[in-house]
């Protein structure tokens, strides 16, 4: 169960804060976030929010960025692989705080425990690929816009992955079964900046 | 072992300008394998005499051996060699100052009736300078014309990349040996080139591409072409280096305009202002290469079509310079709706992402 308000941001940034950490916090997603402080990651329940540096001078996605590209390698590879790879968003923020709807994300997780009591898994951030057939039902829109978005961002299976429980989440949120197009297009705004750090695609 | 090449290694060991040595030698001996043969002092002619340093340099054997060695290599590896006294030397090459005695290099030589052009360009660039580019240089390419460019990251690579795609002809010039490849990344260009173009070198193969070789290298870029495109290029930009080689040599230059704020086009815009030719579009840089007659350029009307409404909207916002954190509060949109508008933007191909990170209109 969700209580009191933490964490960071208001005002300016291309994401709103408020929203990712909904989507987090209810569907226990891990989650990077991109900021210009270097923060200790936060676990909470056996998930865990994080906030690294995305390159030396911490400016990469507000431009005026000064480090070569071997800098920005360097310090990617020096973010633990775990952490990394088990992460669902990646997400550049500024560094403030922001309050977030408790009422909301505990009805959202009460609705999961429903959902998943004959599974291993018991929220959207530890679900499987084996549950996905079961438990993600998408549109006929919605699959073909993720078969595009894996042609596009020439991605691999497992960030795919990471999408469709994102997007799971996303769905929870406005308490709908079927997940919409728009519901993975937001889930692939939130991975495609890590896509875009790891391999470069302009 | 003698051989015609090896003397011509040979001489570019003894110092540099490597062609005024040259032309002492023969001067002085007749031919470059007379002085190749000299042993002793007392061969030595009494204007070489007094140049002390290369009368050391004459008769310094381990020279001689160092030549060999690069010679063994050379046969090793399959390099082709021309120099300066050969016929298929390129033409405008010959003419600059300066010009590399040796080539190294993979691939065919340009016959005398194609023309070339020098793309350069910065490695750090945006998504706006890769594509156009890669689309001049396609374009280019199908009118026959030949690019030349330096195989590095960014601009450089994409001008390759789209000269092949249009199967026309390409030069890369490297900073190291032609066997070099380097930066990794392009080694599928690399090899490309080599099959369907040119890679060059004035350096021997082995050497390993080292700071200064890369300002050297852009004389040659500079001296290849009849013509310079500066596609994206940032004020103190390793491009601005090549732009002045070819202004000393008189070639044409063609600057390819961006925003004014922009960091990247900083250089480009000061070349227009000091009064380079704007190339909007291919047909401006054919025309200034005397190649095609005028014609109607298509504009890009329209790219609006195919859109949604909210699609259309945030599109547009985002082409007249408005930043995405601004855009839910102008048109009222969910925060999180517009990151699905713009994922969606980005899977069609219209929006695309700058080195920063920052989304942008490609289109």
């Amino acid at each position: 169960m969700m209580e009191g308000f933490f964490i960071i941001q208001k005002g300016k940034a291309m994401y709103s804060l408020k929203r990712v950490l909904e989507i987090a916090l209810s569907g226990k997603h891990n989650c990077i976030f991109f900021g210009s402080v270097d923060l200790m990651p936060i676990t909470i329940e056996k998930f865990f929010i994080a906030c690294c540096l995305p390159c030396k001078c911490g400016r990469f996605f507000r431009g005026a960025c000064t480090c070569s590209d071997l800098d920005i390698q360097y310090t990617l590879a020096n973010i633990p692989s775990r952490q990394l790879n088990l992460s669902d968003m990646y997400v550049p923020i500024n560094d403030l705080r922001q309050d977030v709807d408790c009422e909301r994300i505990n009805a959202v997780h009460r609705m999961q425990e429903r959902r998943y009591r004959n599974n291993k898994s018991k929220y959207n951030g530890n679900l499987s690929r084996n549950g996905f057939e079961k438990y993600c039902r998408m549109d006929f829109e919605a699959q073909e816009f993720l078969k595009d978005a894996q042609k596009f961002f020439k991605c691999s299976m497992t960030d795919m992955d990471k999408v469709v429980r994102v997007a799971r989440t996303i769905a929870d949120l406005e308490f709908r079964e079927t997940i919409s197009r728009f519901d993975v297009a937001e889930a692939l705004g939130y991975v495609s900046c890590y896509l875009h750090l790891k391999r470069r695609i302009v | 072992m003698y051989s015609d090449n090896l003397v011509h290694i040979w001489v570019t060991l003894l110092g540099r300008p490597a062609g005024k040595i040259a032309n002492l030698l023969v001067e002085n001996y007749g031919s470059l394998r007379e002085a190749y043969l000299v042993g002793s002092y007392s061969d030595v002619t009494c204007e070489l005499r007094n140049n002390r340093l290369l009368c050391q340099r004459l008769l310094d054997e381990s020279i001689k051996d160092r030549a060999a060695r690069i010679y063994e290599r050379v046969l090793e590896k399959g390099v082709k060699i021309t120099h300066v006294f050969r016929e298929d030397y390129p033409e405008d090459l010959k003419n600059i100052f300066d010009p590399p005695f040796v080539l190294y290099y993979y691939g065919k030589l340009p016959d005398k009736n194609t023309t070339l052009l020098s793309v350069v360009g910065s490695r750090k660039c945006s998504a706006y300078g890769r594509k156009v580019t890669y689309d001049m240089c396609f374009n280019i390419a199908k009118h026959g014309v030949g690019i030349v460019s330096g195989m590095a990251k960014g601009i450089d690579a994409r001008a390759h990349a789209g000269c092949l795609d249009a199967e026309g002809y390409t030069i890369a010039v490297l900073g190291g040996g032609p066997d070099n490849i380097y930066p990794m990344e392009n080694e599928v260009i690399y090899y490309r080139i080599k099959e369907n173009g040119l890679v060059l070198s004035e350096h021997p193969p082995g050497t390993m591409p080292l700071k200064h070789h890369f300002p050297a290298r852009n004389r040659i870029i500079a001296g290849l072409g009849k013509g310079l495109l500066v596609c994206e290029a940032g004020k103190k930009s390793g491009a601005m280096i090549t732009v002045n080689f070819a202004i000393n040599e008189g070639r044409d230059i063609f600057s390819v305009p961006g925003n004014i704020d922009s960091s990247y086009s900083e250089g480009c815009n000061s070349l227009i202002k000091a009064g380079a030719c704007i190339a909007t579009s291919h047909i401006d840089v054919l025309e200034g290469l005397n190649l095609v007659e005028g014609r109607k350029i298509a504009g890009t009307v329209g790219w609006l079509n195919g859109l949604d409404k909210e699609e259309a909207v945030v599109a547009d916002l985002i082409y007249k310079g408005v930043k995405i954190e601004e855009i839910s509060s102008i048109t009222g949109l969910d925060s999180a709706r517009v990151v699905a508008i713009t994922t969606i933007l980005e899977v069609k191909g219209i929006l695309g992402r700058d080195r920063h990170g920052n989304l942008q209109v490609v289109i």
